[in-house]
């Protein structure tokens, strides 16, 4: 099964907490795993956020993490303060990650 | 390349970048030719990259000033 999930939120958010623990259970049960960061949600892949390792686990464990660059941008959040492996994306990745998940859960604030 | 179409939609943001190019995209034939211009960095990356894997070929993606960048896309 592939699963999508949205987070929007920042990373002192519960939902952060909730969506590692869910992705990381999901791959260890063999799913797919696709993380889609927008608004605030960008944060947490900042390289020195407290919780951006326990990020770039899951990426490790083959998850795969993008963010909206439009939002990133809009935050001064650049590609060389994220995480390596995070993918800078738009709306369009987004629709695609939707349309293709066998289910898609959004966490937002 | 001389283009078919040629939109300008400086000022415009993600989503509506890749929405507008979609849309003039949608009016051309096979083979034709659609020029944008767009100002919005993201775009630069995100329009060409969407407009590839919808399987059109993008032939040039180039900065014509300090703001403003040239996407020329071929439809299939």
């Amino acid at each position: 099964m592939k699963f999508g999930m949205l987070l929007t939120t920042s990373p002192e958010s519960q939902n952060s907490e909730t969506v590692i623990n869910l992705a990381e259970a999901a791959l260890e049960a063999g799913h797919k795993v696709e993380l889609f960061l927008m608004d605030d949600g960008v944060y947490n892949v900042v390289t020195g956020a407290g919780i951006s390792a326990r990020f770039a686990e899951l990426i490790t464990k083959g998850a795969s993490l993008a963010l909206c660059a439009h939002t990133a941008e809009e935050r001064g959040v650049e590609k060389e303060d994220c995480l390596e492996g995070v993918g800078f994306a738009g709306q369009y990745e987004l629709a695609c990650m939707v349309n293709e998940a066998d289910r898609f859960l959004t966490f937002g604030g | 390349m001389q283009p078919d179409r040629l939109i300008d939609i400086r000022g415009e943001v993600c989503p509506y970048t890749y929405v507008k190019s979609k849309l003039a995209l949608e009016e051309l034939e096979p083979g034709q030719v659609l020029e944008l211009i767009v100002d919005h960095k993201p775009a630069v990356e995100n329009v060409p990259r969407s407009m590839e894997n919808e399987g059109h070929e993008v032939v040039e993606v180039s900065q014509i000033n300090k703001t403003d960048y040239k996407i020329v896309v071929i439809k299939r």
